[in-house]
């Protein structure tokens, strides 16, 4: 038997009940910092101009909504222990900037907890600056490989899955349809070849065969047509490809391949089918409920990093309360404990990686409306535990904490 | 199949003053959480009697006390469905909040209490009047809605918040919040009334409450063989010999048979994809077991603990009534 955990509330703490002849015990603040760096050199993968002109006050979006429907989560599970969490936002245009910021609500607020979206080098310098501080960094908007592996930091946390993750799920899902063949058309941005790079990866882990890489440009110039048009892009015998992989971390090139192939062949990475960490369209496992809570309070749909915000507050507010501290070395023991079961709405109860602090996870591959499948496949077996099949795991990390 | 309700009709109007002694229409009440209907089943062939338009997404389903109303709750309309046993249609409805998820009518037949799950709320309802006399804060999703033998207490199960709200059920007042494993979803309660058992689905694990203490006491955990990943208990009854209980895990397409003394897991037999809800036959020889993912019932014999059949019924079926 396990350890049971049990509060009991007096009927004086129920907010909706109170009278107001009950002495109001003083609710402790639990004060959750959020950083927001510069994304003008942006690495965010699927962006577009039509998305951000339908998205009236996040220009580009931000998961700071997920952290705020985190935050309202959170007070239920702090209620019955007296804790009101409070979400305080600064921003900075580099990771000097972050830092005062940090320092400062670890000092006049006593700030311990940080959810930071920023780019990865931002997010690397963060973690190396704060590293000599108590306090602890969750990465909830870099999909980068890199801070799960040579820039990996003990006090820094990700909910957000990297590129290796989503690479290695959409290659199990493309050897079970035995699209063994792929095309790989790689974008300039450098991001994009950070996804080329993630993807050759999984195609040797898991038996793909990449049968060419092309390389696309943004231009309409004419000279260029080999590298601009979809087309010429994609020429091919009938059996060349199977599959065309499109590296497109900023989208805008991506969404103008699916149809226009030579051969008619599934369009997969940045459009067609997109492996993510969260979708507005699924329909299982609660993921309707917080999607539609997060509609309603923000007139847009909740996305992957809103979703690795929501949860990192979430991994936060349960550790408090299954530990009964809010102390930050008890927070960090939790999110470390390889019992746990966070509720992620995914379907499963899940845990952080010990080697890299990555939250473990399934993922979704999805089309624009449609969670097609959800990865791990059941074909894919481990020994210790079956979302390892996803990304870096234990014997192959360059991550040592 | 239209000849046969009159004298269907005509047979209910007869059993109803026999009390407890009715043996019901003989039928199965499915409701499909996709087409919008209910599903009536013959019990003894398993053939279709009627598909009864119901509201948007009908999901829980109680009885009124005689058996003679059966109420839906249609939650993408907001309602709770009312349909006449007899009759076989949908003759009214009540309005018990936004969105009600799971419901419990009391013992006297007077109140529904509901889950609102997008509003946190539990709803108290006067079905006679359909007045909404009362809302009641609770966590985040409620879900869950169970009533102590002794009708006296309510208690509500959160799934966000991983807690069990214990409610008055004169005053409305929250007696307790027990913390519990994580999405907890249905319970149950010891005919004594001493213990209170509830699945949570993401920890895989029942938690048993005392009802006294108001504290968990322990846990019954799941390892059927051969199950990779998580086990997600879901669906939860205690047998009518009031000594076995009754777990769906979902994910594992199983149904846990466990002896409630011991606490102990029996058996796990083998149903169909996302077993949810279930509930046994008036003559106690049968339980059925819902499956949502894959559009069907078992029929699970429940002195043999094997699986009969599986019949199919509507799209995304939820709950399961029994009157024969």
């Amino acid at each position: 038997m396990r350890r049971f955990f049990f509060i009991m509330l007096a009927i004086a703490f129920w907010p909706a009940m109170q009278t107001g002849s009950e002495a109001a015990v003083e609710p402790a603040l639990l004060v959750i910092g959020y950083l927001e760096g510069d994304w003008t050199a942006s690495e965010e993968w699927d962006r577009h101009p039509a998305d951000m002109g339908r998205l009236p006050n996040y220009l580009p979006h931000r998961p700071l909504a997920g952290a705020e429907i985190g935050m309202d989560d959170a007070q239920y599970l702090g209620r019955g222990m007296g804790i009101t969490y409070v979400l305080k936002r600064r921003t900075g245009k580099d990771a000097e900037d972050l830092f005062t910021a940090l320092k400062t609500l670890n000092g006049e607020h006593g700030a311990e907890v940080f959810l930071v979206d920023a780019p990865a080098p931002v997010m690397a310098e963060l973690a190396e600056m704060s590293s000599s501080l108590d306090v602890l960094l969750f990465n909830v908007s870099s999909y980068a490989d890199s801070l799960r592996a040579e820039e990996c930091a003990w006090n820094m946390f990700h909910t957000l899955p990297n590129n290796a993750m989503l690479m290695d799920a959409l290659a199990q899902f493309l050897v079970v349809k035995k699209w063994l063949r792929v095309l790989v058309l790689e974008g300039p941005q450098a991001e994009d070849r950070k996804m080329v790079t993630a993807f050759r990866r999984a195609a040797k882990r898991f038996g793909l065969k990449i049968v060419d890489v092309r390389h696309f440009l943004l231009t309409q110039d004419p000279r260029a047509r080999e590298s601009n048009r979809v087309e010429q892009l994609t020429l091919g015998d009938a059996d060349s490809y199977d599959t065309v992989f499109v590296a497109d971390a900023h989208g805008e090139f991506s969404y103008r391949v699916p149809y226009r192939t030579v051969l008619p062949r599934p369009v997969v990475g940045a459009r067609g089918l997109t492996p993510r960490a969260w979708h507005w369209s699924y329909l299982r496992h609660g993921a309707p409920q917080v999607n539609s809570r997060f509609e309603r309070k923000y007139g847009r749909r909740m996305d992957d990093r809103d979703w690795a915000a929501w949860i990192a507050m979430k991994s936060v507010s349960e550790a408090v309360l299954r530990r009964g501290s809010s102390e930050l070395a008890s927070i960090r023991e939790h999110l470390l404990d390889q019992d746990i079961k966070l509720d992620a709405f995914k379907g499963g109860g899940y845990n952080y990686r010990l080697w890299d602090n990555q939250l473990r996870q399934p993922i979704l591959m999805t089309t624009d409306s449609w969670v097609t499948s959800v990865v791990p496949h059941k074909a894919f077996l481990h020994a210790e535990n079956k979302l390892d099949t996803l990304g870096f795991d234990k014997p192959e990390t360059r991550c040592s904490l | 199949m239209k000849q046969l309700l009159p004298i269907l009709a005509l047979f209910v109007v007869l059993a109803v003053p026999e009390g407890a002694l009715a043996k019901g229409t003989g039928y199965l009440f499915i409701s499909n959480e996709k087409d919008h209907t209910v599903t009536v089943l013959d019990s003894k062939t398993f053939e279709v009697v009627k598909n009864i338009q119901t509201g948007r997404r009908p999901r829980d389903m109680q009885w009124s006390p005689d058996k003679s109303l059966l109420y839906v709750g249609a939650s993408a309309d907001s309602r709770v469905d009312i349909i006449d046993v007899a009759r076989l249609e949908v003759v009214d409805y009540l309005i018990p909040g936004d969105d009600p998820d799971q419901f419990a009518v009391t013992e006297d037949g007077k109140i529904l209490i509901a889950t609102n799950e997008d509003d946190n709320l539990a709803t108290f309802l006067d079905i006679s009047e359909n007045i909404i006399l009362d809302q009641i804060p609770t966590g985040v999703e409620p879900e869950g809605v169970t009533i102590s033998p002794d009708s006296k207490r309510v208690y509500i199960t959160s799934e966000v918040s991983q807690m069990i709200h214990v409610v008055d059920m004169e005053s409305h007042e929250v007696l307790a919040d027990i913390l519990v494993g994580s999405r907890p979803r249905r319970a149950f309660f010891t005919p004594d009334g001493r213990e209170y058992w509830v699945t949570n689905e993401i920890s895989g694990y029942v938690s048993i409450i005392d009802t006294e203490k108001l504290k968990v006491i322990d846990e019954v955990h799941f390892d059927p063989k051969g199950v990779p990943g998580d086990v997600t208990p879901v669906g939860i009854a205690l047998g009518p010999d009031g000594k076995t209980a009754y777990v769906t895990l979902g994910h594992a397409n199983r149904l846990a048979v466990v002896d409630v003394r011991t606490r102990k897991v029996r058996r796990y037999l083998l149903v169909g994809t996302r077993a949810w809800n279930l509930d046994f036959s008036g003559d106690k020889k049968f339980l059925y077991v819902v499956n949502s993912g894959s559009d069907d019932v078992s029929i699970i014999d429940i002195e043999a603990e094997k699986v009969l059949k599986t019949v199919p019924v509507g799209r995304y079926p939820h709950a399961l009534k029994a009157d024969n």
